[in-house]
């Protein structure tokens, strides 16, 4: 039952619940009301009742003492037939003291049979009197009569009783009739008070069911925006604004998640630095030309467009201006396409390009040079004129390829074929290309497993003093032992290396490689000679290789003083700044620093001094024409003359002939190396040679 | 049956106070009447102590609260009647036209039962108030001329 009425109370309604609420508590009230007065009414009928039955008695009793007393009970009885006004005096009876009865009263509508005193008027023995007097009493309850007896005092002295029987049935009739009444005047507040509350629940309940129906509209129609109006400043009134600000903390949210979702389709479709289409876009925009041109029987071009030495610009003048670049090449590429065509940024600084309804090879190779002839134009950066030139490569749907990927890699090797032939050009794609395409890939990952495997080995070129002929110093020449090509030139595989990444760890294992032979030759007492590696333009751009030659000189113990770095020119112009701090970091460590291939580069002498150079090597190519063209020559004795003039080492490269080397001697380079003394060898060759002096 | 008379008279203040402690019942003459009063010395009535006090035809009156006649000659009866004339005295006798001749209360046999007769004007000379209730069961006489 409880279980019930719980479940009931919380499983109904709000309105089913305060109209229980309201109807409970007005019907204990008026319940509890009722019955009070109900009682107090019966408590009161019934008081008076006695009281006025008492005070008749007690007149009666005034009224009869003196028939009592002179034992005239003739006179009793015309006293008691006064009674026959009293319709509820049943009877009324006077004993003697003796409990022998004196005078007795019957109202007239009484019926004797139903009241035990006539039998009394006969036998008149105290006993019997006395029982009966009491039975009389005892009739008080469950009965309509009620029996009360006064005694009847003279003087101090009881000299009788008078009794009365009264009928209580009217009181009874009257009592009920009150109950009766008050409980239809119940029902009727029952019933008012039902619909009362129907209407009073309205009062919290409305706005409850309100907030509770805007809350299922909301929900169901996922408008956040919708808006409830509170009916007033009560909690329910806070609940309204609760909901009201809950709604438009969900709408800001919603906007802002619309907002990034916006964002994020933007950034998964368009490249934000330029706002071209990003790869994915332009993959699915070349998909549905391709798919059209298939139904309309056309051709399309795919471009493939990188910018040259653009690493470069980057190094030199910062990643903020090469954003720059792109933003404006690709505001200028936009300028000459078609709307029709798209042009996308792949990634770094290539671009994209396919041109829908493409006649022949020979319009696609105009768009090409259209675009190659932008760039004459120079690129103004920050206050700066930048010159910037692109290579360009062409493929053709559906002559090509038919799959996108391929049509990609197709452009991709035109592209690499138009760089290697010189950049600032474009080159049309044919199948041959794609084999040598195929062999990068290939070369590229063979070449991340070289030194893992082993595959990688130094040769030494030793370094010969010019006056004394004896070997100075070597320099560490990188070899891969291709399992399958046999020999790759470094020339080949460097640039490779240098693309993927995996120069870092070649040239860690060289530095540490050279370095630990070096040391060998060291503890073998050839005394002074220096180990010389070449390291990359890529390799300088890291920061840590400084780190990287310190670790070799600590893991191999050898005198920094005895290893010598190679660089080229460029890259300490491109590098500049950061260029020169590394060099003095290693310079501070003993090491020493070479120039490479000088007099290829800018030829800009001025910043030599800026540098902490210890010697130059002069380019074999002005070796190998110093005796035929006088230009030549007189370059050699400018570099060798401004060299000493700085205090610098002068290194002769590729060396083949007595009379360059006379030459050379005569001009005065300290240093020779070259086939003419001696090619690249293995460390056991060299051994021999050193050990030769 | 005096003492029941008693009960349903009062005495003007002066000729019984409340205070007072005892009542006098006096006796004059013999008869049944007489006997009965005798047994009553000693008795309470109205909360005070009754003494009986027989009286000469001749004697004062003065202190006498009631005045039993017994069986006595008309004039000793009418002279002891006229000295109590001006006194609060409750008169008595036995007698039929006691009442009627001067007397407050008269009893008369009336079969088996004893009825008696009240002259409210004579009570009224005596400066005695009657209880009604005793009037109603008395027979009312007036004084006979």
């Amino acid at each position: 039952m409880k279980r019930f009425v719980k479940a009931y109370l919380i499983n109904s309604s709000i309105r089913r619940k305060l109209t229980s609420l309201i109807m409970l508590t007005c019907g204990v009230v008026l319940l509890s009301t009722t019955v009070v007065f109900t009682v107090k009414e019966a408590v009161s009928l019934i008081g008076e009742q006695n009281r006025n039955l008492t005070s008749l008695a007690d007149i009666l009793s005034k009224n009869v003492t003196s028939a009592i007393i002179f034992n005239d009970p003739q006179s009793a009885l015309e006293t008691m037939n006064s009674l026959s006004v009293k319709t509820d005096i049943l009877a009324a009876y006077i004993l003697n003291n003796d409990a022998t009865i004196f005078s007795s009263y019957i109202a007239r509508g009484a019926k004797p049979a139903s009241l035990p005193l006539p039998q009394l008027l006969s036998s008149a023995t105290p006993n019997a009197t006395q029982n009966v007097v009491m039975h009389i009493s005892l009739l008080w309850q469950g009965s309509d009569q009620v029996n009360l007896t006064r005694p009847i005092i003279l003087d101090g002295k009881t000299v009788g009783t008078v009794g009365l029987i009264a009928d209580m049935s009217k009181l009874r009739t009257h009592l009920l009739s009150t109950v009766l009444v008050t409980l239809i005047i119940l029902c009727l507040a029952a019933i008012a008070t039902y619909f009362l509350s129907l209407r009073l629940q309205e009062i919290i309940s409305e706005p409850i069911l309100n907030l509770s129906d805007a809350m299922r509209r909301v929900s169901e129609s996922k408008d956040f925006s919708l808006r409830v109006v509170k009916p007033g400043n009560d909690e329910i009134g806070s609940l309204y604004d609760g909901f009201n600000e809950m709604l438009h903390e969900i709408e800001e949210r919603n906007l802002v998640l619309q907002q990034r979702q916006e964002h994020l389709q933007e950034l998964a479709h368009f490249d934000v630095l330029t706002r071209l289409p990003n790869r994915v876009l332009f993959r699915d925009r070349l998909q549905q030309a391709m798919n059209l041109a298939v139904r309309k029987d056309q051709q399309i071009a795919v471009l493939f467009l990188d910018l040259d030495r653009f690493k470069d610009i980057n190094d030199t003048l910062g990643h903020s201006i090469g954003d720059m670049l792109l933003q404006q090449v690709a505001n200028r590429m936009g300028l000459v396409m078609r709307d029709c065509d798209t042009v996308a940024r792949l990634g770094g600084d290539e671009f994209t390009i396919f041109i829908q309804d493409i006649k022949s090879a020979e319009n696609a190779c105009m768009v090409a040079q259209k675009l190659l002839d932008l760039f004459e134009i120079p690129y103004c950066l920050d206050g700066q004129q930048v010159y910037i030139s692109n290579s360009i490569g062409i493929t053709l749907f559906p002559a090509d390829s038919g799959n996108i990927d391929e049509l990609l890699m197709n452009a991709d090797i035109a592209m690499y074929r138009a760089k290697a032939d010189g950049k600032n050009t474009y080159r049309l794609y044919n199948s041959e290309m794609s084999q040598q395409g195929t062999d990068r890939v290939a070369l590229q990952s063979d070449l991340r497993s070289a030194v893992d495997q082993k595959q990688l080995r130094l040769l030494y070129q030793p370094k010969f003093d010019t006056l004394s002929g004896r070997i100075i110093g070597v320099e560490a020449l990188i070899r891969w032992q291709h399992p399958e090509r046999g020999l790759i030139p470094p020339d080949l595989f460097i640039p490779l290396a240098e693309e993927s990444g995996s120069i870092f760890a070649i040239t860690e294992w060289v530095l540490n490689t050279a370095c630990l032979q070096a040391k060998f030759w060291h503890d073998a007492g050839y005394i002074g000679i220096t180990m010389a590696v070449n390291i990359s333009a890529v390799s300088l751009k890291r920061k840590n290789v400084v780190a990287m030659v310190q670790q070799a000189l600590i893991n191999t113990g050898l005198p920094p003083g005895l290893l010598e770095l190679e660089l080229t020119e460029s890259m300490l112009i491109e590098n500049n700044l950061m260029a020169e701090e590394t060099l003095r970091v290693l310079k501070d460590l003993g090491i020493s620093i070479a120039i490479d291939d000088f007099g290829t580069g800018y030829s800009s002498l001025s910043y030599l001094h800026r540098f902490p150079i210890d010697s130059l090597k002069i380019d074999r190519s002005f070796v190998w024409n110093m005796n035929r063209t006088s230009n030549d020559l007189a370059i050699v004795v400018a570099i060798i003359a401004m060299a000493h003039s700085l205090k610098l080492q002068v290194i002769a490269e590729g060396v083949e002939t007595e009379e360059q080397l006379e030459t050379l001697k005569t001009c005065g380079c300290e240093i020779i190396q070259g086939y003419l003394l001696s090619k690249p060898v293995g460390a056991e060759e060299l051994n021999a040679l050193l050990k030769m002096g | 049956m005096i003492y029941n008379f008693t009960l349903f008279m009062d005495w003007p203040e002066d000729a019984l106070p409340a205070s007072a402690t005892q009542m006098t019942v006096c006796v004059a003459g013999k008869g049944p009447l007489v006997a009965v009063v005798d047994h009553l010395q000693e008795k309470k009535a109205k909360g005070k102590t009754i003494t009986v006090r027989k009286v000469t035809p001749t004697g004062g009156l003065a202190g006498c609260q009631v005045l039993v006649l017994g069986d006595l000659d008309k004039s000793t009866t009418s002279g002891l009647l006229e000295r109590s004339r001006t006194s609060a005295i409750l008169t008595v006798a036995e007698s039929a036209g006691f009442a009627g001749s001067g007397g407050v209360v008269g009893f008369v046999l009336l079969g088996s039962k004893v009825r008696f007769e009240i002259n409210p004007a004579a009570a009224q000379r005596h400066r005695i108030r009657v209880s009604s209730q005793l009037l109603k069961l008395a027979q009312i006489v007036r004084d006979e001329p």
